[in-house]
């Protein structure tokens, strides 16, 4: 199928071996600007690798990655605030004021290029109220992140990865561990960002992933071995009847 | 290779001071270490009047200055234990690795903000100089040296502790290994005088890090010495970037 949209994130062959246990044998992954693209597979697939390879934490033993067109991994400059990353654990300093992280986060992720429009103070508290506002936790900004719940402490992370306004949010099971409230807002939040954002997005909940998601890519044993085109065009009416044929199948060929 | 971005630098020093002026731990590490060095100095004084042929240099402020190179032996471990154990147990670790602070520009805000609480411990040391000059003491420039001495050497701990901060998550572990390879450095000096190869043991001599203090000491600042110390700082860096960016791109 053809594709209106640019090529956001390129992934060509990419290798990674872990002491002798190979993680990514040879993933080959496309993914559109402005895609909410979910990544499946059972654990240990390799999803957590090519995302945190993605964020330019892990270094690949070979292949290559491209972002919308520009291979940026040379200089954390580059990349710093094109690609927003959310593990699944979310790095927060638990020590600090909700405000006071968000403004340290966005004064890190400043390239040349941001800091020279972010040069005021004044524009830089501005940044931080916005997202404080658009995660609807303004309310919380001066307390201890220490002494937050889990679905707060998630929105504070996530404000934290839009103060910079990276092209690419790259989000690592987001809702896991969440409260039922929490995790419809956390999925609302995170429809809302793919307006102007390009998201990759893991989860385990199959359900979560096909409302979620207008793109999934199934990845086994380290490689890309399913992908559905765009929503309501290719997407399966059952998922997970799909995901666990297209597992079985996977490992069926494997043993043969 | 990018230059480094001092305002990147000092945002991530501001934190870190920040993290560990609102925590405990410099407190009452500087409560302990006060302490224990106004006994040691109430001891030394006293020592000091009942033998009136030896000078307060020697009696006194060189044997102060030994014991705070001796305590920042456990201190400096402590300190740095949580520079990149914490970071990684918490995986806080990947914020910065994908911010815009290369690894040497957060190897060098944490080495500037560990050295800052070590001044500040050091501070409280003020006070027996201050003490000893009210009663007539003024050999300023030994006092100096010493200081001098002091604060390059611990700065020297305080490198190998984010080094082996850098290669754990675990804090305790940081701090053991630290603290041994820091006794091992020490003890090189003594290690020296049976090694029956000369030049092997005069080799063995030089690495040790307190061999280079006792010029300090005696109030004579060599450049020999201040070469050493500063190569040995720059080597441990070079290591600890090493080996955080084995793990990057």
């Amino acid at each position: 199928m053809e594709h209106d949209q640019k090529v956001a994130v390129l992934i060509q062959n990419l290798h990674k071996n872990y002491s002798g246990n190979m993680a990514l044998r040879g993933l080959n992954l496309e993914i559109y600007d402005g895609e909410i693209h979910g990544l499946l597979g059972p654990n240990g697939a390799g999803k957590s690798t090519t995302m945190k390879i993605l964020a330019g934490i892990t270094a690949p033993t070979s292949g290559e990655i491209f972002l919308w067109g520009k291979n940026p991994y040379a200089n954390p400059n580059d990349r710093s605030n094109l690609i927003g990353y959310l593990p699944e654990n979310p790095p927060l300093y638990l020590d600090m004021r909700v405000k006071d992280f968000l403004l340290f986060n966005l004064r890190i992720h400043c390239n040349q290029a941001l800091a020279q429009t972010l040069a005021k103070k004044q524009q830089q508290y501005d940044v931080v109220a916005a997202a404080l506002e658009k995660l609807q936790i303004t309310d919380i900004a001066k307390r201890l992140i220490g002494n937050l719940s889990k679905g707060y402490r998630q929105r504070v992370a996530l404000a934290a990865l839009l103060v910079f306004s990276p092209k690419l949010l790259i989000l690592d099971e987001p809702t896991v561990g969440l409260d039922p409230l929490s995790l419809i807002e956390i999925r609302n939040i995170i429809k809302s960002l793919a307006k102007e954002h390009t998201i990759i997005f893991t989860s385990h909940q199959l359900a979560e992933v096909s409302s979620i998601c207008s793109a999934i890519t199934i990845i086994h044993h380290g490689r890309a071995v399913w992908k559905t085109e765009l929503k309501g065009e290719g997407m399966p009416t059952n998922l997970e009847q799909k995901f666990l044929e297209v597992i079985h199948a996977e490992n069926a060929s494997t043993s043969n | 290779m990018r230059k480094m971005h001092l305002h990147l630098t000092n945002i991530l020093l501001k934190k870190e001071l920040y993290s560990y002026f609102t925590s405990p731990l410099p407190y009452l590490l500087a409560c302990i270490f006060i302490f224990l060095l106004g006994w040691n100095f109430f001891h030394s004084l006293v020592t000091s009047k009942e033998d009136q042929m030896v000078s307060l240099s020697n009696s006194v402020i060189i044997p102060i200055f030994g014991n705070i190179n001796f305590l920042f032996l456990f201190i400096a471990p402590l300190l740095t234990m949580r520079s990149f154990a914490e970071e990684k147990r918490d995986q806080t670790i990947e914020l910065l690795f994908t911010s815009s602070l290369t690894d040497l520009e957060i190897i060098v805000a944490k080495y500037l903000a560990v050295i800052s609480v070590t001044l500040f411990i050091l501070l409280f040391t003020t006070i027996f100089p201050i003490i000893l000059a009210l009663s007539g003491y003024n050999d300023w420039p030994i006092i100096f040296s010493n200081y001098l001495g002091t604060i390059i050497n611990i700065a020297c701990y305080l490198a190998v502790g984010i080094l082996i901060s850098s290669c754990t998550q675990n804090q305790i572990l940081s701090a053991l290994i630290s603290f041994a390879l820091l006794v091992f450095l020490l003890l090189l000096a003594h290690s020296s005088n049976i090694i029956s190869n000369f030049s092997l043991g005069q080799m063995v001599a030089y690495l040790s890090l307190s061999n280079h203090l006792w010029a300090f000491s005696a109030g004579a600042i060599n450049s020999s010495d201040l070469i050493y110390y500063f190569s040995f700082i720059i080597f441990i860096i070079f290591l600890t970037h090493r080996s955080l960016s084995r793990r990057k791109w």
